[in-house]
C-alpha cells in the first residue's frame, strides 16, 4: 500500500476514517514506520499541549457568576423593585402631602387651581397685577397686548359675577361648579380618580400655552385649541364625565393659567419684545421670589436654600424664569454635578453655573413657582 | 456534616442538562445558573486557549455566557447546547482577538509536512523538554489565524468531532478539514522551528 498522505493519516488519527478504509490504514501503519512515525509525533505533540492545562482556583469561577449577576434583567433583581418601591413612594408623599415647600397639598393645588378658573373673566386677563383696570395696564407698557387681549375677551365668555365655586375636592374626585355666561346655568363636573389628577397635572404643566394665549397671536389661538385638547384629551379619555362643557370649562383653564400667572408676577410682560427691556432692569432680589428651590443630597438630605447661599443658582432659576415665564405651580427639577455642569428637561444643553463653596454639587435641585 | 448529606442527597435529584435548558429558555435565571456552572470550565478553557491570557480569557467567558444569556429565549432546544455556547465562545475570543489587534496574524506555511519538518522516530519527549514543548505550541497556536485557531483549540484540545467543529463554527466538514491540516502544519512548522528539530 502507497503512504497515506498526511491528512487521510490525521483524519485516521483523529477517528474521522472507519470501516475498511480505516482498516487498510491501521494496516499500513503497523508496517510503515514513517507514517507510524508521523503519526505518534503529531498526537504526542497535541497530547503533551492538551494535558499542560491548570484549571482555575473555583473561587475564580465563583467571581465569575458572581460578575455575571449584573446581566440579569434590571426589572428582575430585587433592588430594583426596592428603588421604584423607594421612588413611587416618595413621589406619591410629595404629590399628596407636601407639593412645595409650604406644605401645600395635592387637594390645595387643586383648589387654587379651580379658583383661579373662578377668577378668570376678561377683564382679570391683564399683565399686570389683576387688581389693576385695563387703562393701567395699557398706561403700563402693555399697549402691544391690547388687540390681543381684546381677541382673548372674546374668546374667554366667561361669568364676571358667579366665579365657579369649588363644591368638593378630594384627592380621588375633584367636583367643580362652572358658570356658563351664555347660558346663565351653573353646571357641576365631577373629574374621577386620574382624571383628576391629571386635570391638575396638565393644567399645572400649560404654563407655555397660557403665555402664548397671553400674547394672543392668531396661531397663540390655534395654541389654544392645543391646550385645550392637552387638558380634556381626544375626547375618549373623557366620555366618562357626561354633562360636561368641554368648551367653557375648556378655555377658563387656559385663561385660568394665564391669568393666574399675569397675577403672579410682572415678569411674564417681559415676554413680549415691547416690554423686554424693563425686564432688564429688575433686581435680583425681586427675580429671586416667587418660588422656592429645595436641594436634595447626596445623603438624600432634602434642604431649602436662600440666594445668599448660592447666588448662582437663583441666578440661572432668573433666568429660566424670564425665558418660560412659568407660573404658579410650576415645578422644575434638574441635577447640578460636583463641576457645576446642570442638566434636566427644562434646562439648556452646556450649562454651567458657580458651585458654592458650602459644596452642593451633585445634586437635585427642585424649584416650585408659586 | 447534614450540610454533605443534604448536599449528596439533592445532587441526585438535579434537574438533566434538557430540563435545565428547557427552564431556561422560559427565562429560569437558577436554570441558566446551573447550566453556567456545567459549562464555565469549558468554555473557559477555550477561551484560554484562543487568547492566551487569564484576564481576557475570564471577559470572553463573562462575555460569552451574557451573549448566551440573552439569547437564551431564543434557543433551540432540538439543537446541541454545547456547540451553540461553543460558537459564542469563539466569536467573542475572535473579535477580542481582531479589536484589540495585538499582533499581525502570521498563517505559516500551508503545505503540510513542510519546512524540514522530520517527525523523528525516537518520538518520547523528555520530561525537561516538555515545558518547552507546551510553550512552542501555545506560541505557534496564538500566530495561527482565529479561523484556524479556533478549528485547532476545538479539534486538539476539546476534542469535538469534525462534524461538532462544523457545526459550531457553521461551516463545511471539508473547511474543518482543510482548516485543521494548515492549522496543525504551521504548528508543526512553528515547534520544530523554536526547538531545533528536537520533536
Amino acid at each position: 500500500m502507497i503512504c497515506p498522505d498526511k491528512s487521510t493519516l490525521m483524519m485516521w488519527a483523529d477517528g474521522e476514517i472507519t470501516g475498511s478504509e480505516a482498516n487498510s490504514i491501521s494496516d499500513h501503519i503497523s508496517q510503515c514506520s514513517t507514517c507510524s512515525d508521523f503519526v505518534s509525533a503529531q498526537k504526542q505533540m497535541e497530547s503533551v499541549w492538551r494535558k499542560a492545562w491548570i484549571h482555575p482556583a473555583d473561587a475564580d469561577f465563583e467571581t465569575m457568576r458572581r460578575r455575571l449577576k449584573p446581566g440579569i434583567p434590571w426589572w428582575q433583581t430585587r433592588r430594583a423593585w426596592y428603588i421604584a418601591a423607594t421612588v413611587c413612594a416618595v413621589y406619591l408623599g410629595i404629590r399628596i402631602f407636601h407639593v412645595d415647600g409650604a406644605g401645600t397639598s395635592l387637594s390645595e393645588i387643586a383648589a387654587e387651581e379651580t379658583s383661579v378658573i373662578a377668577r378668570i373673566s376678561a377683564d382679570e386677563v391683564s399683565c399686570v397685577p389683576e387688581a389693576a383696570p385695563m387703562e393701567e395696564m395699557i398706561a403700563g407698557g402693555c399697549e402691544g397686548m391690547e388687540q390681543e387681549i381684546e381677541i382673548l375677551q372674546d374668546e374667554l365668555a366667561f361669568s364676571q359675577s358667579d366665579p365657579p365655586e369649588i363644591v368638593e375636592e378630594s384627592l380621588v374626585d375633584l367636583s367643580l361648579s362652572v358658570s356658563d355666561s351664555e347660558s346663565a346655568e351653573e353646571e357641576e363636573i365631577l373629574l374621577e380618580g386620574d382624571y383628576a389628577a391629571e386635570y391638575v397635572e396638565t393644567a399645572v404643566s400649560l404654563d407655555v400655552p397660557a403665555m402664548e394665549c397671553l400674547r394672543g397671536s392668531n396661531a397663540a389661538l390655534d395654541n389654544t385649541e392645543d391646550a385645550e385638547e392637552k387638558i380634556w384629551g381626544s375626547g375618549e379619555s373623557f366620555q366618562s364625565v357626561s354633562d360636561f362643557s368641554t368648551e367653557s370649562a375648556g378655555f377658563g383653564v387656559i385663561g385660568g393659567s394665564a391669568g393666574h400667572y399675569s397675577a403672579a408676577s410682572g415678569v411674564c410682560s417681559t415676554q413680549t419684545e415691547d416690554t423686554a427691556e424693563a425686564a432688564a432692569d429688575i433686581s435680583p432680589a425681586q427675580q429671586g421670589e416667587g418660588y422656592s428651590v429645595s436641594l436634595t443630597l447626596e445623603s438624600g438630605e432634602v434642604i431649602e436654600i436662600q440666594r445668599d447661599v448660592w447666588d448662582a443658582l437663583f441666578s440661572f432659576i432668573d433666568l429660566l424664569q424670564h425665558q418660560n415665564c412659568y407660573s404658579a405651580g410650576k415645578q422644575l427639577v434638574f441635577m447640578v454635578s460636583s463641576a457645576g455642569i446642570v442638566s434636566g428637561p427644562d434646562v439648556p444643553d452646556s450649562t454651567v453655573i458657580d458651585i458654592p463653596e458650602t459644596g452642593y454639587g451633585n445634586c437635585a435641585v427642585t424649584v416650585l413657582f408659586h | 456534616m447534614i450540610f454533605h448529606l443534604v448536599y449528596f442527597l439533592t445532587a441526585g435529584l438535579a434537574a438533566s442538562e434538557p430540563e435545565l435548558l428547557d427552564r431556561a429558555v422560559q427565562g429560569d435565571k437558577d436554570a441558566f445558573g446551573e447550566i453556567v456552572r456545567m459549562y464555565e470550565k469549558r468554555v473557559f478553557r477555550v477561551a484560554r486557549r484562543m487568547c492566551n491570557c487569564d484576564d481576557d480569557a475570564w471577559d470572553i467567558t463573562q462575555e460569552a455566557f451574557i451573549k448566551a444569556m440573552k439569547a437564551m429565549g431564543s434557543f433551540n432546544t432540538e439543537y446541541r447546547f454545547f456547540t451553540w455556547m461553543y460558537r459564542i465562545v469563539t466569536n467573542t475570543a475572535i473579535n477580542l482577538t481582531r479589536s484589540r489587534n495585538r499582533r499581525a496574524e502570521v498563517e505559516f506555511d500551508e503545505g503540510y509536512g513542510g519546512g524540514g519538518l522530520t517527525a523523528t522516530a525516537d518520538t518520547t519527549i523528555q520530561e525537561s523538554n516538555r515545558d518547552l514543548l507546551v510553550g512552542a505550541v501555545q506560541k505557534a497556536v496564538e500566530r495561527l489565524t482565529p479561523a484556524l485557531r479556533s478549528v485547532f483549540v476545538l479539534r486538539v484540545d476539546q476534542e469535538l468531532s469534525y462534524e461538532e467543529i462544523a457545526e459550531t463554527l457553521d461551516i463545511a466538514t471539508g473547511t474543518v478539514m482543510s482548516r485543521l491540516n494548515r492549522a496543525r502544519s504551521s504548528v508543526k512548522t512553528f515547534v520544530v522551528s523554536e526547538l531545533g528539530g528536537e520533536l
